[in-house]
């Protein structure tokens, strides 16, 4: 399998009123064609933050910068912000947390959709119409050519992350970055729409990074796991690698933190210690050192390096380094 | 949608009887009344006191307060005590004056904003931006009148371009005659409207920027030109429709001090002679006109809103 992304050292910081604060700090990742990706981490991590730079989704504020971010082979820094709208959409779309606030609000479904089959297509407004119709048909939505009149207040926040996935699919990217798409949604509608996710991946042969804090969700739908924490990668590895062998202690305590049907009666859940660090005044050494039980002086001090464990499997870690050597 | 206009209509009611209530009642609270303007040397006490019972003016308040109401339903607004005019004609003459230079400013001053708002938000922080943002803060807190006088000055002074008073020259009543007369209060009337609109339309694109749905559309291969236009600029003129719906009293009260300076024949400059010489009749009717044009100018922009928000809309 080759690689669709190759994001090489990616450094994201943003300039705010309180100073700089280092979002991403040296993140290395690829997305292979046809899979899904999870990254997993507890919010604040970084992990939306690593999606938009690739897009080039982030405000001015921010600054991205990278040894490389090859998409096909391309480098995604050396496009210029023209170029780069034509990588989004086309070839890679991304939907987001809340579907309440992602739809215009004085538009119709309809408008929201042929405007992004025409910008790709080049077809009238009635066939534009068809496709829309066909399309939301697809994502599951009933009496399509009614839905299309109305305006998003008039769907249910699972619906409307139909429509918003609907959305993406009418530029038939050929990698979905799905941010937490499920996270605002009801258990039950959760589930439909992580289904649906998984369906149209397998339909179309895209490929999928999905974006959780929910590890459940990621054993149930992805390939590949990365684990993310105070914006380095701390593991990442196969599902089975992950779940089954976790190397990272910060990885064995997220796992510690999945509410299980068969424990759940008379144990209680387990919640990782302490606080996620603070950006402004990062350690310099590993990030999860002030969480971790094991953590020695020179966690606090030095930034570990990573240590493969596997083809597929790796982890940034001084007592597993010292461990393997 | 019939129920919703019968329901907000029935609510301004007793909205207006409270103005006329206030109006009313504040300009009895002052140490002055209808007799004062009447009384010459030559009347004695004995004299006095008749015309007083004559007019009304011995009755208790509230009877006072109801005649006069009965007058205002009945067309009758009554009259001036300084002109002996009737105040209904007066204003028939006046409004058109007013409406004649507001209309116009106002209508261009709000087109203006809305492309220089949109542009200025747009482009936030950009030089472009800075310059209208600025622009806009310094003409905010710059009084209408110094321009106005900044305006006789050098162009009608100075360059000798305009004149500087009134609506038309003495004995000349050509349409060329009356636009000469109006480019210097039209433009000090546009610049005093502007600052203020552009400041509003440019905080709302801004904020409309920021929205979830403009960061979905750019996931989707959007240019933030089409954003600008397809997306933002509707959820930035909706609630514009408001501001016309408020700016409805200013077709009568919005010029007073531009009127006033160029000497303009409009309801402003009637009204500060009236103010001026405690005429009080006058005085109650503009000020409850312009207390029942704000309402109704908030009903109008209420309405259109329900008409035109899908949110909202109501009746389907
Ligand atoms: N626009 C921004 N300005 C400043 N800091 C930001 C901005 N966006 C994100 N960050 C910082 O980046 C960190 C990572 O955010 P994010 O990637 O959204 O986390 P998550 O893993 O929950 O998706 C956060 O701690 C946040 O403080
Ligand atoms: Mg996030």
């Amino acid at each position: 399998m080759s690689n669709l992304l190759e994001i090489k050292q990616l450094r994201t910081s943003f300039s705010t009123l309180r100073g700089k604060v280092d979002a991403i700090r040296g993140v290395d990742l690829c997305v292979r064609e046809n899979e899904i990706l999870g990254i997993v981490g507890e919010s604040g991590s970084g992990k939306s933050v690593t999606m938009k730079s690739v897009m080039g989704l982030l405000p001015k504020s921010a600054k991205v910068s990278a040894d490389s971010l090859l998409y096909k082979g391309e480098d995604l820094l050396k496009k210029s912000e023209k170029q780069l709208q034509k990588y989004r959409g086309r070839e890679m779309a991304m939907i987001f947390q809340d579907p309440m606030t992602a739809l215009n609000p004085l538009r119709t479904i309809g408008y929201h959709l042929t405007e992004v089959i025409r910008r790709y297509r080049k077809v009238s407004k009635a066939e534009a119409e068809k496709i829309a119709v066909e399309m939301l048909r697809q994502v599951g939505i009933p009496s399509p050519e009614a839905r299309m009149k109305q305006y998003p207040h008039e769907f249910s926040g699972g619906m409307r992350q139909r429509v918003v996935i609907s959305m993406a699919l009418c530029c038939e990217p050929s990698l979905l970055i799905a941010d937490e798409p499920t996270t605002a949604l009801d258990v039950t509608i959760q589930a439909q729409i992580l289904d649906l996710l998984k369906q149209l991946k397998k339909d179309r042969g895209m490929s999928m990074v999905l974006i959780s804090h929910d590890m459940g969700v990621m054993a149930n739908m992805c390939d590949r796991i990365a684990v993310m924490y105070g914006g380095v990668l701390v593991e990442e590895g196969t599902v089975d690698e992950i779940f089954y062998h976790p190397q990272h202690p910060y990885t064995k305590d997220l796992l510690r933190s999945i509410p299980r049907p068969e424990i759940t009666r008379g144990s209680r859940l387990q919640a990782i210690d302490g606080a996620p660090p603070s950006l402004h005044d990062l350690p310099a050494g590993c990030p999860s050192a002030t969480r971790c039980a094991h953590a020695t002086e020179r966690c606090f001090a030095e930034m570990p390096a990573v240590t493969a464990f596997s083809a597929t499997q790796n982890a940034r870690c001084h007592l597993l380094a010292e461990k393997e050597a | 949608m019939l129920k919703y206009l019968v329901k907000r209509l029935l609510q301004a009611v007793p909205l207006l009887i409270l103005i006329t209530m206030l109006c009313f009642t504040l300009i009895n609270l002052a140490p002055y009344d209808a007799m004062d303007a009447k009384v010459t040397d030559k009347m004695t006490p004995a004299d006095i006191e008749q015309m007083r019972e004559e007019m009304g003016l011995n009755d208790p308040i509230p009877v006072q307060y109801l005649r006069w109401v009965k007058g205002l339903l009945q067309g009758d607004l009554g009259q001036s005590l300084i002109n002996r005019t009737n105040i209904a004609t007066d204003l028939k003459e006046k409004i058109p004056n007013t409406i004649k230079l507001v209309l116009p400013a106002y209508a261009t001053a709000f087109l203006l904003a809305i492309a220089l708002g949109l542009i200025a938000g747009r482009y936030k922080n950009t030089w472009v931006d800075k310059l209208i943002n600025s622009t806009a803060s310094i003409g905010l807190s710059v009084p209408t009148f110094w321009v106005a006088l900044l305006f006789i000055y050098f162009f009608g002074l100075k360059l000798d371009l305009f004149p500087v008073m009134g609506m038309h020259s003495l004995g000349e009543d050509s349409f060329e005659d009356f636009l000469h007369h109006f480019v210097l209060p039209y433009a000090v009337l546009t610049i005093g409207f502007l600052p203020d609109l552009v400041r509003y339309v440019r905080s709302s694109t801004v904020t409309q920027f920021d929205e979830e749905y403009v960061t979905v559309q750019r996931a989707f291969g959007s240019s933030s030109g089409t954003i600008l236009l397809r997306h933002v600029s509707k959820n930035v003129l909706l609630p514009m429709i408001t501001k016309l719906g408020m700016a409805l009293p200013m077709l009568v009260t919005g010029a007073v001090i531009t009127e006033t300076v160029f000497a303009w024949p409009g309801i402003g400059v009637y009204f500060t002679t009236a103010i001026r010489n405690l005429d009080y009749p006058v005085v109650m009717v503009v000020l409850v006109l312009s207390g029942s044009l704000v309402i109704l100018g908030n009903l109008i922009s209420d309405i259109l809103c329900a008409v035109i928000d899908p949110r909202i809309r109501i009746g389907r």
